[in-house]
């Protein structure tokens, strides 16, 4: 089942975006639509029917993913 | 945010249900705590949650922990509550990078840089050109670098 959110790109910038689906393209297919407000995005991940059993992990450790690569991406612009 | 379930309410903390399992999110000012502080606050409770941060139409940063494996609601909520005190020493630890950073700039120029006056540094120029000539090899050492000293 796909499962979508609102991302900001404030926080989650696109770079980390990319390097997510490119992680995690094996195991869920993510489409990133660009939002109704200005820096928003809808970020869908849809895990792929061999990895179902999963889902709830692939989803969560792709969101933790994106996060750990958004942090690096701002810890290196403020050093 | 979909969710079935509400069990608890204290302003900044709300916890519920959905189809990925039980979350807890807080709300935090930016007004007072900065993102960065967030930031660096949800990289290291990443270890031991799945994390989703969003931004409120107010400006507030939502910030949403989840189990990695299977837990208690309550948990979560404990952990949202031991997520704001470590935004609160982030911040702290935020401001005092500020306060000192020309202190830290300082020494760290002094250790680095004062061996070499910064004249000599460019006056130096490497000689690209240079080809060494003949008996000029490290072999034939007209210098004398590798005998033993004299006494």
């Amino acid at each position: 089942m796909p499962y979508s959110r609102t991302i900001d790109n404030t926080i989650y910038p696109r770079r980390a975006l990319a390097d997510m689906r490119q992680a995690y393209r094996e195991f869920c297919q993510i489409s990133v639509v660009p939002g109704t407000t200005p820096n928003t995005a809808t970020l869908t991940i849809d895990v792929r029917e061999r990895h179902a059993p999963n889902a709830r992990q692939i989803v969560l450790e792709a969101w933790n993913y994106l996060l750990d690569r958004a942090c690096q991406i701002h810890f290196e612009q403020a050093s | 945010m979909p969710d079935t379930q509400r069990p608890e309410i204290e302003g900044a903390l709300e916890c519920g249900t959905d189809e990925l399992g039980v979350y807890a999110w807080i709300r935090v000012d930016p007004s007072v705590f900065s993102q960065i502080a967030v930031l660096k606050t949800a990289y290291w409770f990443s270890e031991r949650f799945y994390l989703y941060l969003a931004r409120t139409a107010d400006g507030h940063l939502l910030v949403e922990l989840r189990h990695k494996t299977s837990g208690a609601l309550e948990e979560l909520a404990s952990a949202c509550r031991e997520f704001c005190n470590s935004i609160l020493d982030q911040e702290v630890r935020q401001h005092v990078l500020h306060e000192t950073s020309a202190v830290r700039d300082a020494l760290i120029r002094k250790a680095f840089f004062d061996v070499q006056s910064p004249e000599a540094a460019l006056k130096a120029q490497a000689n690209e050109g240079y080809v060494p000539q003949e008996r000029q090899s490290f072999r034939d050492d007209p210098l004398g670098i590798g005998l033993p000293p004299q006494p």
